[in-house]
């Protein structure tokens, strides 16, 4: 698996636009986005507990895969918690709900995603895998 | 978790791998899956497959509605009356620069997408709630077990104390020749390359509303009629909607039937039609057939519990209950003789009241009466109750008070739009006080009017009643209210002016 962080919402079209074009989401590669809490320094994991009990699972099934890119958004809690405006929320292909989501970037419009606990579903996990 | 009321869970259902198990996993069976292991906790099992069409085509989870029906076919008609609105645009003062151009491509792809992202939304939904989901052909075996194959051929056996039958129906193939070469709404919500010239056989809401979107989105579009138009739909109104379809472009050979089919070298198709109005023969890119569908029962391995008891039009025969004749054996949805529209509010609601009597002691169950329901085709249509013709059948015509009325909505005032192509229709019982028993709308926005209109139908409301609800202005659904003329009067219905 090959990893790449956006470092900030602003750099995530970007970022997304020059895997596509290298083709990371299309014939065998697999591209996945997850959006998940940042890690702070007070406790050294995610300020949000659902990523950081995700965050593993994610790991254990997506990291031997070859073909396979993880774009990991960190997000920052004072920018996220309570603001409808944050960029991942008014994403049109995100449109994120929770954190962490995971998102299936498939070339078309619609990106299967799984959100929090969803996440430690293998049965799905498998699925969002697979398809 | 919730253990049900009457029936003995740790006894008699503990000796087998599921509490319920439903086949199919369309709107009915969704529905019934999900209210039984959500609300009440039971062990449930979810099949669904789908048998790809005769052309090759496939879906995902959701059934017909989903995948093939409800939804692709409301985003196709909006598609193809926001080609009327950009014209209308421009007497409003739009300036769109003159040309109008559709990409199928575009519209197939976007609606497709919207899909996919229902059948992947039922399918987390299916495991958030427990329900185990196969995605395999289930076929029984007896009457707790069934055996199921998935697509990699690999064959499973399941057994449940309940079985609800919710597999539903797919389009009818006649047995003519060349039949092979024709596509189906299971077909055509999903080819990209656009149909070309159409011909649409076939007289049902499906075929209309075929028929009506591709005529709206520019494509030379013919449909060969056997006789009537919507059979079991009042035929007044369906006889409205085949003359705003014909003065809207959509060609009709009426009445006929296709004899043969020919696929020709250049990849087009030759349609051999006879009838009552001549014979001839009509050259197209695509032949979509709409003559009706079969319910899904020939498969399913009923020959193996003999006591499940088919009607003649093949559907499973249900009881007010949705008992089949075998005791532990459901069936809702399209594929049960239910005697009610095959519509998706229909099924869902029984798939959830199905499961509140099985597992929540619940003794309500679905009134199949006074459905209201919307065919959208190019002139929409929305009603409930009875037909005039079936109302006339059953009451005698010297029992009915028949209100009708032609109108244009304000909004088609402006684009010059024709006055008397919108239409509705009150029907009322005249030694019941005026009892509304049936309502017709023919006009815009049909199914957003009729909803409301239907409570008051199914309360037993009077005439009286509905003129003094008071009608909300500027809007169609007003044209309902206060409704004058009756057909006895001999008044003429039409509009002149606004």
């Amino acid at each position: 698996m090959q990893k790449v962080v956006v470092e900030s919402p602003s750099k995530f079209d970007e970022t997304i636009e020059k895997l596509v074009s290298e083709g990371a989401s299309t014939g065998s590669k697999k591209l996945f986005v997850l959006i998940t809490g940042e890690i702070v320094p007070e406790t050294g994991k995610s300020w949000c507990p659902d990523c950081v009990v995700a965050d593993p699972v994610i790991h254990k099934m997506l990291g031997s895969l070859e073909n396979v890119t993880l774009v990991e958004c960190p997000v920052v809690r004072a920018e996220y918690r309570g603001n409808p405006e944050y960029p991942y929320r008014k994403h049109p292909q995100l449109q994120l709900k929770a954190v962490p989501t995971l998102y299936r970037w498939t070339p078309k419009g619609n990106k299967p995603r799984l959100v929090e606990g969803q996440i430690l579903d293998e049965t799905l996990m498998t699925e969002l895998i697979d398809m | 978790m919730a253990e049900s009321a009457g029936t003995s869970t740790t006894g008699s259902s503990a000796q087998y791998d599921y509490d319920f198990l439903v086949i199919g996993g369309g709107s009915g069976g969704l529905a019934a899956a999900k209210e039984a292991a959500e609300k009440f906790g039971k062990r449930v099992a979810l099949c669904d497959y789908v048998v790809p069409s005769p052309a090759n085509s496939t879906w995902g989870l959701g059934g017909t509605c989903v995948n093939v029906g409800c939804i692709p076919k409301k985003l196709f008609h909006t598609a193809s009356i926001l080609g009327e609105s950009i014209d209308d645009s421009v007497h409003y003062g739009w300036e769109t620069g003159g040309s109008k151009k559709h990409d199928w491509s575009k519209l197939v792809e976007a609606v497709q997408d919207h899909i996919g992202s229902l059948n992947w939304g039922y399918r987390v939904q299916l495991q958030d709630k427990r329900v185990t989901y196969l995605n395999a052909f289930a076929k029984l075996l007896d009457a707790h077990t069934v055996e199921t194959t998935d697509k990699k051929k690999q064959v499973k056996k399941i057994s449940a104390e309940h079985i609800l039958i919710a597999t539903g129906g797919r389009p009818k193939y006649p047995q003519i020749e060349g039949i092979e070469h024709v596509i189906t709404s299971d077909d055509v919500f999903q080819r990209f390359e656009p149909p070309g010239k159409t011909i649409v056989v076939g007289a049902s809401y499906v075929a209309l509303e075929c028929a009506g979107f591709l005529s709206g989105l520019g494509y030379d579009t013919t449909v060969i009629v056997r006789s009537i138009l919507l059979r079991g739909f009042d035929q007044e109104c369906s006889e409205l909607i085949g003359k705003y379809m014909k003065e809207h472009g959509t060609k009709f050979i009426r009445p006929a039937e296709p004899t043969k089919i020919v696929k020709l070298e250049s990849g087009r198709f030759q349609v051999h039609w006879s009838g009552e109005v001549g014979s001839g023969v009509e050259e197209c890119d695509t032949v979509l057939y709409a003559v009706g569908r079969d319910p899904e029962t020939k498969k399913i391995g009923l020959e193996n519990v003999p006591g499940v008891k088919l009607a003649s039009n093949g559907k499973i025969v249900t009881d007010s209950h949705d008992r089949t004749t075998v005791d532990n054996i459901y069936a809702i949805g399209d594929v049960a003789n239910t005697g009610a529209g095959e519509l998706t509010p229909v099924a869902i609601k029984a798939g959830r009241l199905l499961a509140r009597r099985l597992y929540g002691g619940s003794s309500l169950h679905m009134d199949y009466a006074n459905i209201p329901t919307t065919i959208f085709t190019p002139l929409e249509y929305g009603c409930v109750g009875l037909s005039e013709d079936d109302a006339v059948a059953k009451y005698g015509k010297d029992n009915l008070e028949v209100y009708h009325s032609y109108f244009m909505p304000l909004e088609y005032t402006v684009p010059h739009r024709p006055e008397n192509e919108c239409f509705c229709k009150v029907i009322v019982l005249k030694n019941e006080n005026e009892r509304v028993v049936g309502m017709h709308f023919l006009g815009p926005h049909a199914g957003e009017v009729i909803q409301g209109f239907s409570t008051g139908l199914r309360l037993g409301m009077t005439k009286a009643q509905l003129d003094m609800t008071t009608g909300i202005h500027p809007t169609v659904a007003e044209e309902l209210i206060e409704m004058r003329i009756t057909k006895s009067s001999g008044e003429s219905p039409l509009k002149s002016g606004c």
